[in-house]
């Protein structure tokens, strides 16, 4: 049942690392970005607040991914080891049960 | 002592309890991958990046000012619109419903921007900015998606081969 699991985990880290890495750096960059403009007045506050706005949603959607991929991840190790389980009392009993 | 029939019913509840939690039970934690929709934020991507570039081109010139361009965000509101009830309609679709009003939440600022720059229109920072913010937000949902789609396209046995004699 581990062994079915882990395959799954694995693949779901895979995708994760570099995807978040990526992102948050990116929205990282970008907020000093607007906080210098800011501070050297070639944007006003509430332009600011625009674009820092959108970069908190970007954050947003990054999470969300991010949580989503975990969800799939979850979902197929707990799938691949119900699996496991059918296997196995197949195998005990030695006919297909389940 | 234990009556026969009464561990005959027990045996066979076990067996009835074991089917179900092994065959119809299998779990979804989040929403099945949506074709339509994995297409749908394509085309928003491709439109808006077409709009970021005419607008790059035109700063500083009549072409560039918000009221110039309001049809884009007409149009655009509508797709997200559209794009957040398909979303919506789906089961265990939390995390796309979430990602899609996220998107919402962007294009009105970027046109409460454009609004508030007046005749000016967008300068070439804020279209950097802008254009960052919703890269990184179509890349998110991108992601997510080619993820479900991958999970889909792989056969549910392949994950536990099986051992019967």
């Amino acid at each position: 049942m581990l062994a079915a699991a882990q395959g799954s985990v694995t693949t779901g880290w895979n995708t994760l690392a570099p995807f978040a890495q990526t992102q948050f750096t990116n929205i990282a960059q970008q907020i000093v970005d607007i906080e210098a403009q800011l501070a050297a007045g070639s944007i006003t506050q509430t332009q600011a607040s625009l674009l820092l706005d959108m970069q908190k949603n970007a954050s947003r959607a990054a999470l969300l991914s991010v949580e989503g991929i975990g969800l799939l991840t979850a979902q197929n190790a707990i799938n691949a080891a119900l699996g496991a389980v059918a296997t196995a009392v197949n195998g005990a009993l030695g006919f297909a049960l389940l | 002592m234990i009556h026969p029939l009464r561990t005959a019913f027990i045996a066979l509840a076990v067996m009835l309890l074991l089917t179900t939690l092994t065959t119809s039970c299998k779990i979804q934690l989040i929403s099945d991958y949506d074709s339509v929709l994995d297409q749908d934020v394509t085309t928003l991507q491709q439109s808006t990046e077409t709009f970021l570039n005419q607008l790059q081109n035109e700063v500083g010139t009549p072409a560039a000012a918000y009221s110039a361009n309001t049809d884009f965000y007409v149009k655009t509101n509508a797709s997200l619109a559209t794009m957040a009830t398909r979303a919506a309609s789906q089961p265990k679709s939390k995390i796309i419903v979430g990602e899609v009003n996220a998107l919402q939440s962007t294009y009105t600022d970027m046109q409460k921007l454009h609004q508030l720059n007046g005749d000016k229109g967008l300068s070439a920072a804020n279209i950097a900015n802008t254009r960052s913010a919703l890269e990184s937000e179509f890349t998110s949902i991108l992601t997510l998606e080619l993820a479900l789609k991958a999970n889909a396209a792989v056969p549910s046995g392949a994950l536990a081969p099986a051992k019967t004699q």
